[in-house]
């Protein structure tokens, strides 16, 4: 509790200071009071665990804490939504990700935001390899023989996501675009109670990010045909990446970034994303997340230009591929 | 046996003193502290704390709580944030039978009697019941966890969405069983409570679905406004009609203590809730909230005098409180053995083991049986932690009542207000309080009981959902829910329940004509 | 409770008032609720669309409330409650300030004016004892929710903080 009462207490003693300062902060100070993170997904998922290991060390950086708070809904549009109208003084950032920042304007006509034009990008924080997973006894052995009886059996099987605009649903749009099928897609509130019908056997097979479905695969409940990833992955060194498996175009990774509203200052932005880079190449950082699997990027990738730049291409890719798939959500 | 020999292994892991520098930096003062069991005990009373507070749950507790854990070890820390996950059902059902507030879907049934109960002067013995109930439900369920954990689990994996829906709809007939007054409306309190759970984008498609373009309502309505609503603001308003009797406590208080009458009548509804709650426990996508309705309706159906119940019989809380308990404590079963967490807190758990890079899996009990076998001792630790904490703190809940309730109620008002606030932060969620509170009000007004319409709300989605994906797998054919063995027995119980349910009403709508 | 009532509802047609009121209003619901999901997608071959369910719950709770309402005209029942307003307005009336002013004024401001509001709700009501209580009450909130719990909820107003 004792971190809690500290920040409570900055909270206060900030606020006060304010007021009897009566003049902006101006960057060299910032931050004077804690700085809110939100997460537009439910805690514990895979975006809020990056979020919280990059919030810990970014605070030790600042001085100040870094508070996840969770704003779930729509996709992640709904708290990316919020923290975009939040005030840009650089006190409210976000984690936003692949499909916040990137899929989103292809799926959702009514977006309130451009994620190209109303956000200040403060860096790359790390990414999470897509998988093929299937339940255990489906007859394909890897990727190749998999694609075959996909084609083959496209009215007979299941595909299981994780609800409309999650990364397992828009990967395995991706993948079925790839594979030219129009396979039957289940819904699921989350990837748990889709896991658990692919553990059962009720669904045939799904994408997910290799956090969620790692110890599945290592405990032999399921099987996981490739990793959409250009190398192999230590958390998971057995599975083949899906160039040496035979569809070398399913290249995709849920990567999560760090934004801020559009028109927070230059100097505070970069203040964030000095403390961004020093999360990224801190050792015991690094270390919590690529043991999950997760890739971190390093200071190069971390920087602003190099998050702009993925917006852009990452909406380049998706916005055509979600509308020819007609994936609306209205 | 070796389970037992396993959980002692997990009891010790709990009870290992380990060297603490009580006095870093300065000095260094290093004593022994056995500190499982001071985080499980943190652990319980934070979560007996923010479960008396409506609305604020273990979800944004543990979420909150996460940053401090991680300096802990993984075992210590998960044994903290398990034992607020219980303590939270602990503390839950305390503000339901004192104020009639139920935060969350397994205390709507504590209300119904529990608070009756504490009218009538009764809150020591109904929450000293429902502590010792729970406490005895948790030392089961710890056992059934240790010995049948991993049996059960490849049961839940049987459970298909055919079954689940099946299941589903004879919980909405639990759902009837919970009302004291007509059936007829008790049916269309539960339709309401169906309808009420569509609102919100359309699982599938994303349309919006009820939510007249308020964007706040896309993902939904949360329960507990529903039940803060139209349970504890309704009552707010009904107590506040009469001035006379608007005290909760209007007769004398008469004991803290159950009394040897009310063991007698708790002991068989206790065992019965415990095997309930266990079973539904184990069941993915959160069975474990059937189980206190489940309890109730057999406690009151095999009764003999049913209409007691919801007038303050001792049954109605003892055995769902032990329901309530002993799934809690099964819910961890998938996700310990399988790696899948059945609901919302154990999904934060599961975020929790991985942030201390510990991902849950089928792997989890042969590659770390400390921590397994460590966390089930906790939790038996933790739940005879709680009875400790609670009972004596018993009296001061029903000083507590005494207090006028004209200055009461405004505090009940203010803590409900921020609890709903702090579920999503959403200013929008305190209003939609208000409204449920008018609704409920207005149907309390005409004789219509909101706990099937909770019940039902609560399952609505679930079972939409299970349906629309059982049709989906089967390719739009309804036999899927009579081919299947499980679903078909779940509907076979359905049909029996509502035969009964109706009978009496039939029987009595034909004497009022025969009198006529 | 209506079944604790030995009152006997009106004479004349409607034997059952507190039922016929009820199932009018549940009927009103349920036929509002249809009409605003006339926009949603249907079945889709076997797959169903967003409006299939919500619409089936609307016809069983429209069919269960016309049951209803039909049935009042031949069960006796309770009679009408009356409704003393004080309660219920101010109550809805601190609840919703509480909404619209919590993000603005923070807890310090909403907190107290949230009890006093709702303490209007009974007659016997004494400002001293009130804003006493309703300071300390707050105070103590303050203390609990953002402190103590860490919650993000805003203390102090927009323009000092």
């Amino acid at each position: 509790m004792k971190a809690q009462n500290r920040r409570s207490w900055l909270a206060g003693a900030a606020a006060l200071a304010a007021l009897a300062a009566a003049a902006p902060a101006s960057a060299q100070e910032f931050p004077t009071k804690p700085i809110t993170m939100i997460v537009p997904f439910a805690a514990g998922g895979p975006t809020d665990i990056i979020a919280r290991v990059m919030a810990e060390s970014m605070s030790r950086t600042l001085g100040q804490q870094v508070i996840v708070e969770n704003v779930a809904g729509a996709g992640g549009t709904t708290g990316i939504t919020r923290a975009a109208k939040a005030a840009p003084d650089g006190y409210t950032i976000m984690m936003g990700h692949m499909g916040t920042h990137g899929a989103a304007p292809g799926m959702y006509p009514q977006l309130a935001y451009n994620p190209q034009t109303d956000f200040e990008p403060i860096g790359l924080a790390a990414g999470t390899a897509i998988l093929v997973v299937a339940k255990k006894d489906l007859p394909p052995k890897d990727l190749k023989e998999f694609v075959a009886h996909a084609k083959a059996n496209e009215a007979k099987i299941n595909q299981a996501h994780a609800g409309l605009g999650s990364v397992s649903h828009i990967t395995c749009v991706m993948l079925q675009a790839e594979m030219g099928t129009k396979i039957n897609a289940i819904p699921y509130r989350g990837t748990g109670p889709a896991m658990n019908d692919l553990v059962a056997g009720t669904v045939d097979f799904m994408c997910d990010q290799i956090v969620s479905v790692a110890q599945q695969v290592r405990g032999g409940t399921i099987k996981a045909y490739a990793i959409a990833s250009p190398q192999r992955n230590p958390a998971l060194p057995d599975v083949p990446t899906t160039a040496e498996a035979g569809l070398p175009s399913f290249q995709v990774s849920a990567w999560n970034a760090v934004f801020a509203p559009k028109g927070t200052p230059a100097p505070i932005v970069a203040r964030l994303s000095q403390a961004l880079t020093a999360a990224v190449t801190d050792p015991a950082a690094r270390k919590r997340l690529t043991d999950l699997g997760a890739d971190v990027p390093d200071a190069a990738g971390a920087s602003p230009a190099a998050l702009a730049a993925l917006v852009k291409r990452e909406n380049e890719r998706w916005i055509p591929l979600l509308k020819n798939a007609g994936v609306v959500a209205n | 046996m070796d389970v037992f020999a396993n959980l002692w292994g997990g009891l010790m892991v709990v009870l290992k003193f380990v060297p603490v520098d009580i006095a870093p930096g300065a000095a260094s003062f290093i004593i022994p502290l056995p500190v499982n069991v001071l985080l499980c005990l943190m652990g319980a009373l934070i979560g007996t704390l923010i479960g008396v507070l409506p609305g604020v749950g273990p979800i944004a507790t543990i979420a909150m709580l996460l940053p401090i854990t991680y300096k802990l070890d993984p075992t210590g820390a998960l044994i903290m944030l398990a034992g607020i996950y219980y303590g939270a059902q602990y503390g839950g059902s305390t503000t339901a039978i004192l104020v009639n507030i139920p935060g969350e879907a397994t205390s709507v049934v504590t209300t119904l009697d529990g608070h009756q109960m504490a009218k009538q002067g009764r809150a020591g013995a109904a929450l000293a019941i429902a502590a010792l109930g729970s406490f005895f439900a948790g030392s089961v369920a710890t056992v059934i966890i240790a010995v049948l954990g991993v049996p059960l689990t490849k049961l839940a994996l049987k459970f298909g969405p055919a079954d689940y829906f099946s299941l589903m709809v004879m919980g909405l007939i639990f759902a009837v069983a919970l009302a004291r007054g007509s059936v007829l409306k008790a049916l269309s309190m539960v339709a309401l409570g169906l309808l009420l759970s569509t609102i919100g984008s359309d699982l599938e498609s994303g349309e919006q679905r009820l939510t007249f373009g308020m964007l706040e309502l896309a993902d939904g309505i949360e329960f507990a406004t529903l039940a803060m609503g139209a349970i504890g603001f309704a009552e707010i308003m009904r107590n506040l009609e009469n001035p006379e009797t608007r005290d909760v406590v209007t007769g004398k208080v008469t004991g803290l203590w159950p009394t040897k009458d009310d063991f007698r009548q708790s002991a068989w509804p206790v065992l019965r809730g415990t095997a309930i709650g266990s079973i539904l426990g184990i069941l993915p996508g959160n069975g474990a909230v059937l189980g206190p309705f489940a309890s109730y309706t057999i406690e009151k159906k095999i009764a003999k005098d049913p209409s007691r119940f919801g007038r303050g019989a001792i049954q109605g809380v003892a055995g769902p409180e032990a329901a309530n308990n002993a799934g809690a404590q099964t819910s961890f079963i998938p996700m310990l053995t399988l790696g899948i967490p059945p609901n919302a807190v154990m999904a934060i758990m599961v975020g929790a083991m991985t942030i201390h890079g510990i991902v849950p899996g089928p792997q989890i009990m042969t590659k770390q049986p400390d921590l397994f076998w460590g966390m089930i001792a906790s939790m038996w630790v933790g739940n005879l932690m709680l009875l400790i904490i609670n009972l004596p703190l018993i009296g001061l809940w029903v000083k507590l009542l005494k207090v006028p309730y004209r200055l009461l109620f405004p505090a009940i008002l203010l803590f409900c207000c921020i609890g709903v606030y702090s579920i999503n932060n959403q200013p929008f969620d305190v209003l939609v309080t208000g409204a449920f509170g008018l609704l409920g009000y207005f149907l309390l007004k005409n004789g219509f009981e909101p706990a099937p319409m909770l019940i039902a709300f609560v399952l609505g989605r679930l079972m939409e959902e299970k349906l629309r994906q059982a049709m989906l797998i089967s390719r739009g054919s309804m036999w899927v829910f009579v081919e299947r063995p499980l679903s078909l027995g779940f509907m076979i119980i359905a049909v029996v329940l509502l035969v009964f349910a109706l009978l009496p009403a039939i029987r009595s709508k034909r004497d009022q004509v025969f009198t006529e | 409770m209506a079944d604790d009532s030995e009152a006997v509802g009106a004479s004349g047609l409607i034997k059952s008032p507190q039922d016929f009121v009820g199932g009018i209003a549940l009927l009103a619901i349920a036929v509002v609720a249809y009409f605003s999901m006339s926009s949603l997608g249907t079945m889709r071959g076997f797959s169903f669309g967003a409006g299939t369910v919500p619409r089936l719950f609307c016809l069983l709770l429209g069919g269960l409330s016309v049951l209803i309402i039909v049935s009042s005209f031949t069960n006796k029942g309770p009679k009408l409650e009356n409704i003393p307003w004080r309660g219920p307005v101010f109550i809805l009336a601190s609840v919703v300030f509480f909404g619209f002013a919590i993000r603005t004024l923070g807890l310090a401001i909403t907190g107290v004016i949230t009890v006093l509001l709702s303490g209007v709700a009974v007659e016997d009501f004494k400002i001293g004892e009130g804003l006493i209580f309703a300071v300390v009450i707050t105070a103590f909130c303050a203390f609990l929710f953002p402190f103590a719990l860490g919650q993000p909820i805003p203390l102090w107003p927009t323009f000092i903080r």
